[in-house]
């Protein structure tokens, strides 16, 4: 007969105050890389409300780029540090970085030139909140400015902007990204559900407002173009 | 990393390598801890021990890293000898290390670890890298870390036993999970150590493999005898009886801590914590008054009325 007492709790390797203090860490190494991630936040919006092909390109190559980084630099480099579990999500970063990759380079033009209005004002929502919202967290929560997650350095608001940026395409390829960045997103809410923390929720929300902003839009252009 | 109950009954007076670390005032006033005997390699070990799981899980963090050095300075000043690590846990073994070499390499410490791998083969190559992250000459304890092929290692264990690699080896479980294998275990294979989770809330261990490990003369470590911190805070806003001092504990933390080791089979409990002053607290719960049985049953009934 099997007995246990185990929680979920159980499943955590590592203490709140190790998990803030790596966010620190790592925003201190990094700096003043912010700048330049600021700018791609600012960039991916001018791209959700002027969609042209060869900046949603741009953008999408961008973003290609920050998971590789966030994945190299954030998830192998530090995190991995105190949690060896996630590497094994380290293959989930290069299959989304690859894929935002190739919607960058295949020669089809980018299903993102004509969102519908709803689905434009959801994305740029979500994005001013990822890139400039989501570091407010930390000093809401009380925590210093340092342990912030920012976007294009930390993997939560790198995760939440790409797809609001992918919840404007209405291919079923940027679908299948959306999807599997969600699995990091559940992740990254079971991680913060069992530290305690009253934000767990935020990253899973915004994950379901884009892919039902998504599934919304898709609709409307069906019945637009049927 | 031999020692005999002499230096055991010295701890606190007799610490070189961490002279610098040890305020005078202090070491005079640190009382000896009682000890257990481990009668299958004729060893003496204090009540109280040091976990790893989470607390020492701090990366390459130089701050925590520092810190969790003043919680070992304080453990070894103290008089404590047992640090329990694994594997799984982490950067702890790594954190073990930074604070073993910035400490002068101490030897009084009783090093115990895991092996924690399906693959029988993979064992010592894994038990190879613990004694590397550590930087000890030799891990003292080396245990199978949940009975994760407890079948393979148990027979890699007992030849580095043989060979004088390891001085003991043991077999470990967690959150009252499989009793029965461990039951199984322990009847069946020469073991030293035994570690299981027991404290004044998790009790079933006292029915079999408490009593079995004393018939066998198998030390038994206790690990999560704070239930990671859950009993303390579920008790720390009860008031403590009016007939604590009577357990020889003077918080919450020592009344639970002073029912697991008071125990006679425990060996030796191996709480975790990031504080310099709760390591004291708890090896404070291995000097004074240890309750009796009478006094026990006493403690566990006052539990169950909160």
């Amino acid at each position: 007969m099997w007995r246990s007492n185990i929680a979920l709790e159980d499943f955590l390797l590592f203490s709140e105050r190790v998990y803030d203090r790596m966010f620190e860490l790592h925003n201190l190494a990094v700096w003043p890389l912010h700048i330049l991630t600021f700018a791609v936040g600012l960039f991916l919006i001018v791209v959700v409300v002027r969609p042209r092909p060869h900046l949603i390109r741009i953008a999408l190559a961008l973003l290609s780029g920050l998971w590789i980084f966030v994945a190299v630099a954030f998830v192998y480099g530090r995190y991995a540090q105190i949690n060896w579990a996630v590497v094994y999500l380290l293959p989930l970063f290069a299959v989304v970085a690859a894929l935002l990759a190739y919607l960058s380079a295949r020669k089809r033009r980018p299903l993102m030139e004509h969102p519908s209005d709803i689905s434009r004002v959801v994305a740029i929502g979500v994005l001013l909140f990822a890139v400039f919202g989501f570091p407010l967290l930390a000093i809401i929560s009380g925590r210093p400015f340092w342990q912030a997650e920012f976007f294009g350095v930390s993997p939560d608001p790198t995760a939440v902007a790409t797809l609001a940026f992918l919840s404007i395409n209405r291919g079923p390829r940027g679908l299948g990204v959306m999807l599997i960045i969600a699995l990091w997103v559940v992740a990254t809410a079971l991680t913060l559900f069992t530290l305690g923390r009253w934000d767990f929720f935020v990253v899973p929300l915004a994950a379901a407002i884009c892919i039902g902003s998504w599934v919304l839009g898709s609709r409307r252009l069906t019945n637009t173009t049927g | 990393m031999t020692i005999d109950r002499r230096f055991v009954l010295r701890a606190g007076l007799v610490m070189g390598p961490l002279s610098s670390l040890i305020s005078l005032p202090v070491r005079a006033q640190s009382p000896a801890l009682m000890t257990r005997r481990v009668a299958s390699i004729d060893q003496e070990l204090p009540l109280v021990g040091l976990g790893s799981w989470i607390t020492f899980n701090v990366g390459k963090d130089a701050k925590l890293l520092d810190e969790s050095t003043k919680v070992i300075s304080a453990f070894l000043e103290g008089g404590g000898r047992m640090i329990d690590s694994s594997p799984m846990y982490g950067s702890a073994q790594d954190t073990i290390g930074y604070a073993l070499s910035k400490l002068g390499k101490p030897k009084s410490v009783f090093a115990a670890d895991k092996v924690w791998t399906s693959s029988q083969s993979n064992g010592p190559t894994q038990m190879a890298e613990t004694q590397r992250r550590w930087g000890v000459d030799q891990i003292d304890l080396m245990q199978v870390h949940n009975l994760v092929n407890w079948e393979g290692h148990l027979r890699t264990l007992a030849e580095m036993k043989a060979d004088g690699r390891i001085r003991a080896i043991g077999i470990t479980t967690s959150h009252g999970s499989r009793h029965e294998a461990l039951e199984k275990v322990m009847s069946s294979h020469e073991i030293d150590f035994v570690q299981l989770t027991y404290n004044v809330v998790d009790r079933d261990v006292e029915q079999r493999l408490l009593p079995l490990a004393q018939e066998k003369q198998i030390a038994v470590i206790v690990n999560r005898p704070y239930q990671r911190g859950a009993l303390l805070r579920r008790f720390e806003k009860q008031r403590l009886p009016n007939w604590v001092a009577e357990t020889g504990a003077k918080s919450w933390a020592q009344f639970l801590l002073k029912f697991v080791v008071s125990h006679p089979a425990v060996t030796c409990a191996i709480p975790a914590t990031t504080r310099v002053d709760h390591v004291r607290e708890n090896l404070a719960v291995a000097t004074g008054t240890m309750p009796d049985a009478a006094l026990r049953r006493r403690m566990a009934d006052y539990i169950r009325q909160l």
